[in-house]
């Protein structure tokens, strides 16, 4: 699983830092992103992101509990982290910390 | 107003579902679209919320539509790739029980193989009912700059049954551009990447060339007013292509002007060589198309040169029952 490609875009990595601690659903997901200040996603990048992250197994869905919506019938999915999407966060992580204690090889003079 | 785009959403959601495949994996998105609009309306004005929300919902659409199409096209490209066995599978096996209802997409394929072959016999009928006519009228048209107009007027006014045969000529080489063009159309719809397809496929658009390629040689031979200018102006368009044009506009014409060599050119590349190219390739085209129908046959039932000669054929065992 090492060579496993781990990295995200901007825009998942906000949507799996959501997902952290608990499953949400896709509208839970905008509004945690926009009651914390953050750049919004649009609907019409949210769910095809989620289905990215989903193919590579950063996160898996299940059903909801409710009942259909009345008029489309549709139901709500809801989406948990997994194990590899949380190395995925932790990757990105050390990254920036590793960005961050970064210092020039000293010049030999 | 709020009702009608509720409505809109469970129309999208009827029509998204009849691909169950992609309705399991999207319908959560068109879900939460729905259930965002009552905190849009909060938010923003009614026309503004609707506005967004008729747009989410457009975009859900195109999305999940492009998403089915573009797994359609790779299951069919898939399939395309080796369409024998596919055949095979869905026609050779009789002792299945799924042998008499075959999928709805071969099902189509073979109405459409079917479609491509009538219209190769049509055209083929077309190519000898204007060879015939064309013949009958050569017998007493002109090529000439002085006589070809007044040799036309005879055959229409003065030859028993020359307006009958002129207007069949007609009619049977604009039929024939027609058909080759349908026959296209409807050759690409039923692509099958055999062989024998291809033949058909190349023939049937040197086919359709090669009539319009007469109609246009035709233009001079009334040698009336429209068809004398339509002819100085196409010319001069042939003669503007780089390098080659000059020389091709010599070929045609048989130098600058328009007169009787010209009219003489364009007679033989109309009468000769064009008109034995569409025939032969019409020929080809037919047997390219019944070739490719044995494809649809069981395998012990196709034509086999080599069982008719007394020989056993070599792939009798494709699929022993």
């Amino acid at each position: 699983m090492s060579d496993h490609d781990l990295r995200l875009t901007p825009n998942q990595e906000v949507i799996l830092s959501a997902l952290r601690f608990r499953r949400r659903y896709g509208l839970e997901i905008m509004e945690a992103i926009e009651q914390c200040g953050g750049k919004q996603i649009g609907f019409n990048s949210l769910y095809p992101n989620l289905k990215k992250l989903e193919q590579k197994g950063f996160v898996e869905s299940e059903w909801g509990d409710e009942a259909p919506e009345e008029h489309t019938g549709a139901r709500r999915k809801y989406y948990r982290i997994t194990g590899t999407g949380e190395q995925a966060l932790e990757a990105k992580q050390q990254l920036l910390e590793g960005v961050a204690h970064w210092a020039p090889a000293p010049k030999g003079v | 107003m709020g009702e009608k785009d509720l409505e809109l959403a469970g129309r999208i959601s009827k029509i998204v579902g009849h691909f169950p495949e992609a309705w399991q994996e999207y319908q959560s998105w068109l879900r939460d679209i729905v259930s965002a609009r009552s905190g849009l309306l909060q938010r923003y004005p009614a026309w503004q919320a609707n506005l967004i929300f008729r747009w989410r919902l457009f975009y859900f659409t195109v999305y999940v539509l492009g998403v089915i199409f573009c797994k359609e096209l790779l299951a069919k490209s898939k399939g395309a790739l080796k369409p024998r066995n596919a055949l095979n599978a869905a026609f050779g096996s009789e002792h299945e029980e799924s042998a008499t209802e075959f999928p709805v997409f071969e099902r189509f394929l073979y109405i459409l193989q079917r479609t491509a072959t009538l219209l190769a016999v049509a055209e083929l009928t077309l190519c000898g009912l204007a060879a015939l006519t064309g013949i009958m009228l050569a017998f007493y048209y002109q090529p000439a700059a002085m006589s070809a107009h007044e040799s036309l007027t005879t055959i229409l006014h003065d030859i028993a049954h020359g307006g009958l045969i002129l207007s069949l000529h007609d009619i049977a080489g604009h039929g024939l551009i027609v058909l080759g063009l349908i026959q296209i159309v409807i050759m690409f719809l039923g692509r099958q990447f055999l062989p024998s397809w291809l033949t058909g496929w190349i023939s049937g658009l040197f086919l359709t060339l090669s009539a319009i390629g007469l109609s246009w040689t035709a233009i001079v031979l009334g040698w009336e007013q429209t068809g004398f200018w339509r002819f100085k102006v196409e010319l001069s368009i042939v003669e503007s292509i780089p390098w080659v044009g000059p020389v091709m506009r010599d070929i045609l014409s048989g130098g600058s002007g328009i007169n009787s060599l010209t009219l003489q050119h364009m007679y033989t590349l109309h009468s000769y060589v064009l008109a034995i190219a569409a025939i032969v390739l019409s020929i080809i085209h037919l047997t390219a198309l019944i070739w490719q129908e044995q494809h649809w046959k069981p395998a012990e039932k196709r034509f086999n040169l080599i069982k008719l000669c007394g020989g056993s054929a070599p792939n009798s065992d494709a699929s022993s029952t």
